[in-house]
C-alpha cells in the first residue's frame, strides 16, 4: 500500500511514455486479476495495483494485434480503475489519473478562477474506509455536477429498502428511495456526505468522493434500539418521516453552549424548556409531562431506572453531562417495550463507547468538576467509559469562618463506568454501573442523603438469517434516601427509605419485509421496598423505633409492536402490551368495607399473607398505536393513541420543602393508575433556511390517580390507605415549537398551553376534595414559553441566551381565620386555588473556544453564564405554619439573585 | 490574588445561599380574604339553654373575633318541636328555652343570617351516653414533656358505639397572694426638681381597701382540641388518656405547678362523637399542628356537614352528643409535689422615705425618688408601712392584688 502511495506521488513528476507494442490475447471466464497476469506475462511489464480494487467479474474477451493500451482501456472503461503506462510498468489507479502536469497553483501562482479545474485528489488523502469514490476521473471533464444513482440495501439481508431517506446535507438536497431501494442526486464534484436515514434503522453517513456520474451502493443495518442515537444536526426530517408523536431527541454535544446554572451543563434542565416538559418549580427534583405527575416518567439510563435523576433538589441532572450520549424523550407514542409509568420515558444512554483511541473531556465550574475517559482495551473489540464528578462545596463550607454554615452539608458525587465488548460480528456486550449520592442540609439540624446505584448488563445478539435480533437485558436499581435530625432536643433521629427493583428483559425483532417490521419481547420486574424506618439517634433521643412493613411485587409484561409501512406515505407503529401485577407478601393488609371510605370505622379485618404469597394482582391491555401520513416530503401529520399502567406510585407532598417523597406499590387498597393520551401533530420542515416548526395536541386521561385527604400524613403512617385518595385526571394542550437548528444563528422557540386538573370525589365529604369538582393539579401552569437562542460571532466566540416564561404553579392559601373549639385556626382556600406569582427568567452565556490548532493536547473552552439576570425573585412555595398558635408565613425561593459562573471544559 | 479570594467568597455565598437561605418568613397578609361563616354547634343531652357560637372568619392579620350578630337561628327535631336561639351579651347564641337532647330524635340546624343566607346542618341524632368513670392526677416523669402532674380520665363503655372521645377542661384554682395588706397608697404632685441632684417632693394619701384582694380564684378552658378514640383497642376502654399536663417547672409563659400551690380544681367535660364529627374536629386539629421536620399536612379547606341552601361557603360542624362530666378538686400535697412557688416573682423593696438627699449623684439612689417611681410607674404595692421610720415595704402588684389575675369571688362549685 505504502509502495503504491510514494509510486503515484513520484509519477506526478514524470511523464509517461507510451508502449507501442502489439499483442493478441484471449481470455475466457477470467478474473481480472487473471487478466492482468497474462498481460504481465506477454508484456514484460510489471503491474502495481492494489487487489482489493479488482472485481471479480468473469472476463471472456478476444483481443488482436492490440495495443496494451487498447486491451487496458477495454477492459478498464467499464470499472473506476486508471491506469499509466510507464518505463515497463503498468500501474493502476482507483479513480485517479495520475496527472502528468502539476495543478494549476501548485507553486503558489495566481489561481486562474475562469473554471474551476478538477482537483488532482490523492489516495491518502480519503484514507477513511467509509469512502466511496464514484465516477471515472476524466482529464477533460470541466463538468461540476454528476448524477449519482444509487441502491440502498440491508446490510444483512441485501434486499433494498424503500422510503430512505437520502440527505447531502451540506448541499442541502434530499430525495428519498423508490420501491427498488433506488434513487438518484445530483451532486458536485469532490467529497460529499450522503446521510441515509429510515426510522428503525440506524443512520449511515457515507461519505463519497464524486468525479463523475456513478452509481453508490449504501446498506444500513437495523437500529438495534428503535431509535439510536440521533444528533441535533443530522435529525433532518426526522421529525417528519417517523411515526412517533410527542418524541424529542436531545445530543449532549449540541447543548454545550445553552447558558447553565452553576457551570453545570443539564440535558434534563434543557428539556424542560421545550414544551410539554415541566418541573414543579425551579429545584425541583420532579418532572411533569403533559400534565402528568412527577412520578410517572421512566428514567432509563442504559435501560436501568433511574429513581431519583436529580442531584441537589433538582438543581442538577444525575448523570453526569460527559458520561452523557443521548437522551430521547417519549411523551406520546411510548414504544411497546417500555412500560410501568403513565406519562413519559426519559431514555438516556451513555457515550457511545470508543474502539479506536483514548480519548477524554471534563469540565472544571465553580461547584463541581467532572471528567470523563474513554479508552479502547482490545483496539475494535472492547472498549470502557469512564465518568466521574464531584462537588467541593463541602470542602469550601468547612474552610468557612462563619460558625453557622460550618456544619451545614452539601454535596453530591456521581460516577459510570461502562464495558462494551464485540464479541464476534453478531454478538456484543455491554455492561454499565452507575452510582450516585447527595447529602446536604436545608435546615441547620437536618441532613438528607440519598443514593442511586444502577447496574445493567446487554447482550446483542443477530441470528443467522440476519432477520432476527436479539437484546437481552438485565438490570437492577436501587433508590434510598435517609434523614439525619439532630436539634438540640430529645428527638434526634434518623429515617430511612429504600427500593430495589430487578429486572429481566428480552427484546427481539424480527425484520418480517419491507412493510413489516417487528419488535416483541418479554420482561418481568421485582420491586422491594422498605417504606420508611426510624430510629432514635443519640443516647438523649427518646424517639419510639418503628419500622413500616415491607412490600414487595412482581411486574411482567409481554410485548409486540410492528412498524408497518402501508405506502409511502402512511406508515403505522401499532403496539400492544400486556403487563400485570401481583403484590406479594409478606405482609398485612387492611381490609375496609366495600364501596365505603377507608377509615378506623370501616376496617373490618387484616389480612396477614406469607412470603410470596399473591396479595393482589392487577393486569391490563395497553394500547400503543401511531400513524404518520406524509403530506409532502416536508410536511406530515401525524397521529397516536397510547394507554399505560403504572403499579408504583410515589407518596410526594408537594407542599413541604423535604425532598421525603416515598414510593409505594400498588396492593389490596390502593389500584394502579392508568391513563389514555390522544395526540396529533403537524410537522413541517423548511429546509432552505434549517427551520422545524410543529404544533402538536393532546388530551389525557388518568385514572385512580393518586391523591391525598387533607391533613394527610404520608410519612411512617401504618394505615397511609386511609389517607389516600385515588381520583380521575384530565391534562389537554397545545404544543408549539419552531427550531433553528444551523447557522449562525440558531435555537429554538417553544410554547405550550396546557392544562392538568384532578378530580377527587366521595360520598362522604370529608374525603371530597373541592366538593368533589376538577381543580388544576399542583403542576398545572397553562402559559409555558422558552426560548433558547445561541448565536455564533466568530469561530471561537458565541453567545447564547434562555427565557423563560410560566404561569405560576398553583397552591392553597389561608384565606382568613377563624376561632373553633377555644382556638384559633386558619381557614385555607378550596384545595389550588390560587397561585403563586408567574414565573421568568433570563439567563445569558458566553463561550470562548480556544484557539483551532490542530496539534494541541486538548481542544478547550470557557463558558460563562449568568443565571437569573433580572435577578427576579421568583418564588418557589408559599406555606404557613402554626408555631404556638401564631400563624406564620414563610416563603422559599431559589436563586433571587443574578448568578454569575464560569467554568473551564477540556476536551482531549 | 486578592480579587480571586472575593470571586471565590462571592461563590461560596452563592453555593450557601441554596442550602441555607431557601427559607424566609414572610409578611402575613390574606391574599384574598373569605368572610364565611363559622358554626360550632354542639347540642347536648344536658337539660339547659345550649349554646351555639356563631362568628365569621377574618382576615389573618386581625385579633379580634368577628360575631355574626342577629342571626335567626332554629334547631328543629323530628317530633315537631323547635328551639330559637337568642344572642346573649357576648354574643354566643343561647337557646331561649332549656332543652336537651334526647335518644333516636333527629335533630337539625337552620340558621338565616341577615344578609339573608340561609344554612342548614343535616339530621343528627344523640350520641351513645356515656361516663367518666375515674378523673385522677399524678405525678409523672413523661418521656417527652418532662417531669409534672398529668391529669388523667379513665372510661369503659359497654356500649359498642361509643368509640370517639372528645374532652374540654375547665381548671380553675386558687391564688392566695403572698403579701396582704388592708391600706394602699397613692402618690401625687411630684415635684421633680430641674437639677437631677436635688431632692424630690410629693403628696401622699393613705387609704384602705375596699375589697378582698388577697384570695382569688382563676380559670382557663383548654385551647387545643382533645381527642380519642378506642377504635384500635380491643375493648371500649378509654383508660388513662392524659387530659391536662402540668410541667414541674415551665419557662416563662407557660402555666406549670404553681398553680396547685393553694387549691386546684379540674372538670372535665366528655362528648361521644359520631365519626364525621370526630374526623371534623381531628382535621381541623391537625392543620393547626405545628409541622415536623419530616412532613407537612396537606392543606385545604375542610367540609363540615353544614350547607348553604344560598351557596355561601361554611365552616363548621353541627353534633349532637352525649355529654359526661366529671370535676375533681386536689392540692399539691395529694400528688406529692413540693410546695409551688408562687405564680409570680415577687419583687420586694423596702424604701426609706427620708433618704432624699443629693438625688442619685453620690452613688447611693434616692429611696423616695425611687418609691414613687416604683408605685407610679411600675405599679408597686404597698405591703408594709412602719410610721415609726417612714420605711415603705412595696411589692409587684400581682403579689399583693390577685383580683388582676383572677377574681375574688368564689365560685359557686368550689369546696374547700
Amino acid at each position: 500500500m505504502k509502495k503504491i502511495t510514494l509510486l503515484a506521488f513520484m509519477l506526478l513528476f514524470v511523464l509517461f511514455i507510451q508502449a507501442q507494442e502489439k499483442l493478441t490475447v484471449s481470455f475466457k471466464d477470467a478474473s481480472l486479476k487473471e487478466v492482468i497476469n497474462t498481460l504481465e506475462d506477454k508484456t514484460n511489464h510489471s503491474f502495481f495495483y492494489m487487489e482489493n480494487w479488482l472485481d471479480e467479474n468473469k472476463i471472456t474477451k478476444t483481443y488482436t494485434n492490440a495495443t496494451l493500451e487498447t486491451i487496458l482501456d477495454d477492459l478498464l472503461k467499464e470499472r473506476s480503475i486508471n491506469y499509466t503506462v510507464f518505463e515497463g510498468k503498468v500501474i493502476l489507479t482507483n479513480n485517479s489519473v495520475v496527472y502528468t502536469t502539476l495543478p494549476e497553483g501548485f507553486f503558489g501562482e495566481e489561481e486562474k478562477t475562469i473554471l474551476k479545474e478538477n482537483e488532482a485528489v490523492f489516495y491518502n488523502e480519503y484514507k477513511n474506509q467509509n469512502l466511496t469514490t464514484i465516477g471515472k476521473q476524466n482529464i477533460n471533464s470541466k463538468a461540476q455536477e454528476f448524477t449519482i444513482t444509487g441502491l440502498l440495501l440491508n446490510e444483512k439481508t441485501r434486499a433494498p429498502i424503500q422510503g430512505v431517506a437520502i440527505i447531502a446535507d451540506e448541499i442541502g438536497k434530499n430525495t428519498t428511495t423508490d420501491a427498488k431501494g433506488r434513487f438518484s442526486i445530483v451532486l458536485p464534484i469532490g467529497k460529499n456526505t450522503l446521510e441515509a436515514r429510515l426510522l428503525g434503522y440506524q443512520g449511515i453517513n457515507k461519505e463519497v468522493l464524486v468525479y463523475g456520474d456513478g452509481f453508490v451502493k449504501i446498506a444500513i443495518i437495523e437500529a438495534a434500539e428503535t431509535l439510536g442515537e440521533v444528533f441535533l444536526e443530522s435529525t433532518a426530517n426526522n421529525n417528519i418521516k417517523e411515526a412517533v408523536v410527542g418524541v424529542i431527541k436531545l445530543d449532549i454535544e449540541g447543548l454545550k453552549t445553552i447558558p447553565v446554572v452553576l457551570g453545570e451543563r443539564d440535558i434534563l434542565k434543557v428539556a424542560t424548556t421545550l414544551p410539554g416538559i415541566s418541573t414543579a418549580g425551579e429545584g425541583s427534583a420532579g418532572f411533569n409531562v403533559r400534565g402528568g405527575r412527577s412520578d410517572q416518567n421512566l428514567f432509563l439510563l442504559d435501560d436501568a431506572v433511574m429513581y431519583n435523576p436529580s442531584h441537589f433538589l433538582g438543581f442538577f441532572s444525575a448523570v453526569n453531562p460527559f458520561a452523557t450520549g443521548s437522551l430521547d424523550i417519549y411523551k406520546a407514542s411510548i414504544p411497546a417495550e417500555f412500560g410501568g409509568r403513565l406519562s413519559s420515558v426519559f431514555d438516556i444512554k451513555s457515550k457511545e463507547p470508543n474502539y479506536e483511541k483514548f480519548s477524554g473531556e471534563g469540565a472544571i465550574g465553580p461547584i463541581t468538576g467532572s471528567l470523563s475517559v474513554q479508552t479502547p482495551i482490545k483496539k475494535g473489540v472492547s472498549s470502557i467509559t469512564a465518568a466521574g464528578r464531584a462537588t467541593y462545596s463541602n470542602w469550601i463550607l468547612r474552610s468557612l469562618d462563619e460558625e453557622t454554615l460550618k456544619n451545614s452539608e452539601a454535596s453530591f458525587y456521581d460516577g459510570l463506568v461502562k464495558y462494551n465488548h464485540k464479541i464476534d460480528s453478531s454478538n456484543a456486550i455491554q455492561a454499565t454501573g452507575y452510582y450516585s449520592k447527595d447529602k446536604f442540609s436545608i435546615t441547620s439540624d437536618s441532613t438528607f442523603n440519598y443514593s442511586n446505584a444502577l447496574a445493567s448488563l446487554k447482550w446483542n445478539h443477530t441470528f443467522k438469517n440476519k432477520k432476527h435480533k436479539s437484546e437481552l437485558i438485565a438490570v437492577s436499581t436501587q433508590y434510598k434516601y435517609g434523614v439525619d435530625y439532630e436539634a438540640q432536643s430529645n428527638s434526634n433521629f434518623n429515617f430511612d427509605f429504600k427500593i430495589n427493583e430487578t429486572q429481566l428483559k428480552l427484546n427481539l425483532k424480527y425484520l418480517h419485509s419491507d412493510k413489516h417490521k417487528f419488535d416483541y419481547g418479554i420482561s418481568t420486574k421485582l420491586y422491594q421496598v422498605e417504606p420508611g424506618n426510624i430510629d432514635p439517634y443519640g443516647d438523649q433521643s427518646i424517639i419510639t423505633p418503628l419500622s413500616i412493613d415491607k412490600e414487595k411485587g412482581l411486574e411482567s409484561a409481554i410485548f409486540v409492536s410492528d412498524l408497518y409501512e402501508f405506502n409511502d406515505r402512511l406508515l403505522f407503529n401499532v403496539g400492544l402490551r400486556y403487563s400485570s401485577f401481583t403484590a406479594l407478601g409478606p405482609g398485612t393488609q387492611n381490609v375496609y368495607e366495600d364501596g365505603q371510605p377507608k377509615n378506623e370505622a370501616t376496617l373490618t379485618s387484616v389480612n396477614t399473607y406469607d412470603n410470596n404469597e399473591s396479595i393482589k394482582s392487577y393486569g391490563g391491555l395497553e394500547y400503543r398505536a401511531s400513524l404518520r401520513y406524509l403530506i409532502s416530503p416536508t410536511l406530515s401529520f401525524k397521529a397516536s393513541y397510547n394507554k399505560t399502567f403504572q403499579y408504583l406510585h410515589l407518596l410526594s407532598n408537594n407542599t413541604t420543602i423535604s425532598p421525603t417523597d416515598t414510593w409505594k406499590l400498588s396492593d389490596l387498597n390502593t389500584k394502579p393508575q392508568s391513563a389514555n393520551q390522544y395526540s396529533i401533530g403537524l410537522y413541517k420542515n423548511f429546509e432552505e433556511k434549517d427551520i422545524e416548526v410543529s404544533i402538536e395536541a393532546y388530551y389525557k386521561k388518568m385514572q385512580d390517580i393518586l391523591d391525598y385527604k387533607i391533613g394527610a400524613e404520608l410519612i411512617l403512617n401504618e394505615t397511609l390507605e386511609q389517607e389516600l385518595l385515588q381520583g380521575e385526571g384530565k391534562a389537554y394542550g397545545v404544543e408549539f415549537l419552531i427550531k433553528k437548528k444551523k447557522g449562525p444563528l440558531n435555537g429554538w422557540i417553544g410554547y405550550s398551553y396546557s392544562r392538568s386538573k384532578l378530580k377527587l370525589n366521595s360520598d362522604i365529604p370529608q374525603e371530597q376534595v373541592n366538593n368533589g369538582a376538577f381543580f388544576p393539579a399542583n403542576y398545572d401552569k397553562p402559559h409555558d414559553f422558552s426560548l433558547v437562542a445561541n448565536y455564533r460571532i466568530t469561530k471561537r466566540y458565541s453567545v447564547s441566551t434562555n427565557f423563560l416564561y410560566q404561569t405560576g404553579r398553583p397552591i392553597t392559601y389561608p384565606v382568613g381565620k377563624y376561632t373553633f373549639a377555644g382556638s384559633e385556626q386558619v381557614l385555607y382556600s378550596d384545595r389550588n386555588q390560587f397561585r403563586i406569582p408567574d414565573y421568568y427568567r433570563l439567563d445569558i452565556g458566553f463561550n470562548i473556544e480556544a484557539s483551532h490548532k490542530k496539534e494541541k493536547l486538548a481542544h478547550s473552552f470557557w463558558n460563562i453564564s449568568v443565571y437569573n439576570v433580572l435577578g427576579r425573585n421568583n418564588p418557589y412555595s408559599v406555606f404557613f405554619e402554626n408555631n404556638e398558635g401564631k400563624i406564620q408565613a414563610y416563603k422559599t425561593s431559589i436563586f433571587a439573585i443574578p448568578v454569575p459562573t464560569i467554568t473551564y471544559n477540556f476536551k482531549f | 490574588m486578592n480579587g480571586l479570594k472575593l470571586t471565590y467568597r462571592y461563590l461560596l455565598i452563592i453555593t450557601l445561599l441554596i442550602t441555607i437561605s431557601c427559607r424566609e418568613e414572610i409578611e402575613l397578609e390574606t391574599a384574598t380574604f373569605e368572610s364565611v361563616l363559622v358554626v360550632e354547634a354542639t347540642i347536648t343531652n344536658e337539660l339547659k339553654h345550649q349554646e351555639i357560637k356563631i362568628s365569621r372568619t377574618s382576615v389573618l392579620e386581625e385579633t379580634d373575633q368577628i360575631i355574626e350578630n342577629n342571626a335567626d337561628v332554629t334547631v328543629v327535631d323530628n317530633t315537631g318541636n323547635s328551639f330559637n336561639f337568642s344572642q346573649n351579651t357576648e354574643g354566643v347564641y343561647i337557646s331561649n328555652d332549656l332543652f336537651e337532647a334526647l335518644p333516636n330524635v333527629e335533630y337539625t340546624l337552620e340558621i338565616n343570617t341577615i344578609n339573608g343566607a340561609t344554612y342548614s346542618a343535616n339530621q343528627q341524632t344523640l350520641t351513645p351516653i356515656s361516663q367518666i368513670d375515674n378523673l385522677y392526677a399524678e405525678f409523672v416523669n413523661d418521656d417527652v414533656k418532662g417531669p409534672g402532674v398529668q391529669i388523667f380520665v379513665d372510661s369503659e363503655n359497654n356500649n359498642p358505639n361509643t368509640q370517639y372521645f372528645r374532652y374540654e377542661f375547665e381548671e380553675t384554682y386558687k391564688i392566695v397572694a403572698p403579701h396582704d395588706y388592708p391600706v394602699g397608697v397613692n402618690f401625687y404632685n411630684y415635684e421633680p426638681n430641674p437639677s437631677l441632684c436635688k431632692p424630690v417632693y410629693y403628696d401622699i394619701e393613705f387609704f384602705d381597701k375596699t375589697q378582698e384582694e388577697s384570695i382569688c380564684y382563676s380559670s382557663s378552658r383548654n385551647t387545643e382540641i382533645i381527642q380519642a378514640s378506642s377504635i384500635n383497642l380491643s375493648q371500649n376502654t378509654i383508660s388513662r388518656f392524659p387530659i391536662r399536663f402540668l410541667p414541674e417547672d415551665a419557662l416563662d409563659d407557660v402555666i406549670d405547678t404553681s398553680i396547685l400551690r393553694d387549691r386546684y380544681s379540674i372538670k372535665v367535660k366528655q362528648y361521644i362523637q359520631n365519626f364525621q364529627a370526630y374526623t371534623y374536629y381531628k382535621l381541623v386539629a391537625s392543620l393547626g399542628n405545628t409541622e415536623s421536620v419530616l412532613s407537612q399536612n396537606q392543606p385545604g379547606f375542610v367540609v363540615g356537614n353544614l350547607n348553604s341552601l344560598t351557596n355561601n361557603k361554611v365552616v363548621g360542624f353541627f353534633e349532637v352528643a352525649s355529654v359526661t362530666e366529671q370535676r375533681i378538686f386536689f392540692n399539691f400535697n395529694d400528688v406529692n409535689i413540693p410546695y409551688p412557688r408562687y405564680l409570680y416573682e415577687c419583687d420586694y423593696r423596702e424604701l426609706d422615705y427620708n433618704d432624699n438627699s443629693n438625688g442619685d449623684c453620690d452613688g447611693d439612689p434616692n429611696d423616695r425618688n425611687l418609691l414613687y417611681i416604683y408605685v407610679t410607674g411600675e405599679n408597686y404595692k404597698l405591703v408594709n408601712y412602719l410610721p415609726a421610720t417612714v420605711i415603705y415595704s412595696i411589692a409587684k402588684e400581682e403579689c399583693v392584688n390577685c383580683t388582676t389575675i383572677g377574681t375574688n369571688i368564689q365560685p359557686d362549685f368550689w369546696i374547700e
